[in-house]
């Protein structure tokens, strides 16, 4: 008996001692950008690398690209050895291509991954590639990707745009409901703005709205 | 011991010596009155009082006009002290010898006449370090179990307040004493109490816990089973709510049976100050009770399996503290929590003013020093202090906590929160097995074992509260 508490005992220490092991610091996607590419889907995730000693962050990219959705996933996940951690994205920026074909399998893919905030929040990138907006420097924030949802959050609380979180997006979408999404575009001091409203209907993107609506 | 007295006053003598050879505080005063009555009284040095027995006992002897006294006319009419008995029984004198009474022998009576002339010196009776209160009485009990039994009584002048006295300890022979209400305390209970203390065969009893140990509930449970307390108020009390009390000889510690887990989240003053600030301090420490438990272990689980549950500014910040540190984070807040064990532990041993600066010096600067020198991130000292200092607002509840923080930040690290649901759920299914003496260690905290509905969670009003006893089992006779 005494010898099986002892052993016991040394499993959980060791158990206790390994757990250790998986506390290396994921590097965790702040927003991603989702294009249209020829081949399928290409993506650029902006991940948050915090290894310095002064407590700062600072942002790198990632590009991966896939011929489906789940394609494009995987290969930012073999990319870094899997530890692609999404869990923490808040905001996606699709570019205009990739609106005009539809975004209902886009919402539908993020919205089924477990990885995936449901609180995130879509945007159409206008007169620019999303990869670029989404590399565009913030105002007062070191990572772009924070930058933007504090953005997008601000307009949101002002009434500015539409609080339409990934699940009511979702919902619309395969509802067959007309969605409305903010639009961001790079400002002539090289800032990321947002600036009118892209409506979709049917999943598709049909027009914008002026900046006029938005406001209204 | 076998000694056997006879009508020969020189032989008990003798075999009195002999018994005691060799222990220096053993006296013998042999007195001779003008009249011819030869008497001899025993007493031990330092634990009587010697005038007492200069003056109520040598005097009388040593004037007494008869050359001839029975052992009952000396303890009668000669002895001019209150508590003067003839003790056939050399078992029951030797007890009383022993601890402190006077033994007087006659020429001619082979039985001795013990005398209460117990006056050893003692402690006051201070309000205790451990259970001081804001507002309330401040006397505490002390190690003088007749003074210890004074204060009960003096508290509850009520006809009905029983001590019932027995030996416990082969060597020690330490009276304990079981106080109880008749007609407040259910019948089983004190028949319980009973039962376990004459089952009790240990060899010496130096403090109140040799006997809850060995009587109470679960004796492995780290949840206290057996309630104490060194303050005759809460002891009155508990005897009111119809408890039962259990006081021993040499210890300033009184146990009260049975002791229900609402027990250990209630405070001395509770009912001494207002209503609100009582419910208020109350409700902080239900807080307290689950934050020491369950902040370490919620801290590992988020950092290392649910990271997605922390705010994306907070992970940063995190994750930024635990930079150029060595040790995961696993490590980091086991070794936190040993090291403020080690603190608390040293605070508590060490006297006075160097206790406090023990613990400014290991708390503060320790801590500083440490997350400056990136030996440890400073959210793991956060966490480890808040887990400590809410500890510290249950000090009933000190060893359960303590016990039950690791194994809970334990299963958090291996299994994330699943591992903490888990551990909690067998804390709630030990809890709900637990019993005191009968009584459902939840009582009074789930709705079907409700037994004072008056003093549950909260306390009410004093002006509202019909009913004090706790068990409610029986009216007053």
């Amino acid at each position: 008996m005494k010898r099986i508490a002892v052993i016991i005992i040394i499993c959980i220490f060791s158990v206790l001692l390994l757990c250790g092991c998986s506390a290396e610091s994921p590097l965790p996607v702040s927003a991603a950008a989702i294009s249209r590419t020829k081949e399928g889907y290409k993506m650029t995730a902006e991940l948050i690398r915090q290894d310095s000693l002064d407590g700062d962050a600072e942002p790198v990219y990632l590009t991966a690209e896939g011929e489906s959705l789940p394609a494009l996933f995987d290969d930012a996940v073999c990319k870094l050895g899997g530890h692609f951690y999404f869990s923490h994205a808040e905001t996606v920026i699709v570019d205009i291509t990739l609106a005009r074909e539809g975004l209902t399998e886009l919402a539908a893919f993020l919205a089924e991954r477990p990885d995936a905030r449901l609180t995130l929040r879509l945007v159409v990138a206008r007169g620019a590639p999303a990869e670029e907006i989404l590399q565009l420097e913030a105002l007062g924030e070191s990572i772009p990707g924070v930058a933007l949802y504090d953005l997008l959050e601000g307009l949101t609380a002002r009434g500015e745009i539409p609080d339409l979180p990934l699940y009511q997006v979702h919902n619309a979408l395969q509802n067959g409901q007309a969605v409305q999404l903010p639009c961001l575009y790079e400002t002539e001091d090289g800032h990321a703005a947002s600036k009118g409203l892209a409506v979709l209907e049917n999943g598709v993107l049909s027009g914008f709205l002026p900046e006029e609506a938005q406001n209204g | 011991m076998s000694i056997e007295f006879t009508t020969d006053l020189d032989r008990n003598i003798a075999a009195l010596k002999a018994q005691f050879a060799g222990d220096n505080t053993f006296i013998t005063r042999e007195t001779r009155s003008p009249s011819g009555l030869r008497c001899a009284v025993f007493f031990f040095d330092g634990m009587v009082n010697a005038l007492a027995i200069n003056q109520s006992i040598i005097r009388p002897l040593i004037e007494e006009p008869q050359a001839k006294l029975s052992a009952e006319q000396l303890a009668q009419s000669v002895i001019e002290i209150n508590d003067s008995r003839v003790e056939p029984d050399v078992n029951l004198m030797l007890a009383s010898f022993l601890y402190g009474d006077t033994v007087i022998l006659t020429e001619g009576d082979a039985r001795p006449v013990v005398v209460n002339t117990k006056g050893f010196s003692s402690r006051s009776t201070a309000e205790p370090e451990g259970e001081k209160v804001l507002r309330g009485p401040r006397e505490g009990f002390t190690e003088l179990f007749m003074t210890n039994l004074s204060m009960l009584r003096r508290r509850l002048n009520d006809p009905r307040l029983k001590f019932t006295f027995s030996r416990v300890g082969t060597r020690t022979n330490t009276v304990v004493c079981l106080c109880y209400i008749d007609g407040v305390a259910d019948d089983r209970l004190v028949k319980t109490v009973q039962k376990r203390l004459s089952r009790l065969k240990p060899d010496s009893v130096l403090d109140s816990n040799y006997i809850a140990e060995r009587i109470r509930d679960n004796r492995r449970s780290p949840f206290p089973t057996m309630g104490a307390t060194e303050r005759p108020d809460v002891a009155a009390a508990r005897l009111l709510e119809g408890r039962v009390a259990l006081v021993v000889d040499g210890s300033p510690v009184v146990l009260t049976a049975p002791c229900i887990l609402q027990e250990c989240f209630q405070s001395n003053d509770d009912y001494y100050i207002s209503v609100e600030q009582a419910g208020l301090s109350r409700l902080l420490r239900y807080a307290a009770f689950l934050l020491t438990l369950t902040v370490p272990a919620l801290y590992l689980a988020c950092v290392l399996h649910h990271q997605e549950l922390v705010p994306t500014r907070l992970l940063l910040a995190i994750s930024a503290a635990q930079r150029g540190t060595p040790l995961p984070p696993v490590s980091e807040i086991f070794l936190l929590l040993i090291v403020f064990e080690l603190l608390k532990e040293a605070g508590t041993r060490t006297p006075g003013v160097i206790g406090q600066t023990m613990s400014i010096v290991g708390g503060l600067v320790l801590g500083q020093a440490a997350v400056q020198a990136r030996f440890i991130s400073a959210p793991a000292v956060i966490i480890v202090a808040v887990a400590g200092v809410t500890g510290l607002a249950l000090p009933k509840l000190q060893s359960a906590t303590t016990v039950l923080r690791f194994a809970l930040t334990a299963a958090a690290a291996v299994l994330g929160i699943y591992g903490l649901v888990f551990g909690l759920a067998l804390v709630l299914l030990h809890l709900c097995a637990l019993d005191s003496c009968q009584a459902p260690y939840l009582l009074n905290l789930l709705p079907r074992v409700h037994a004072h509905h008056e003093d549950s969670y909260l306390r009410a009003p004093w002006f509202q509260m019909r009913r004090n006893r706790f068990l409610a089992q029986k009216e007053d006779k």
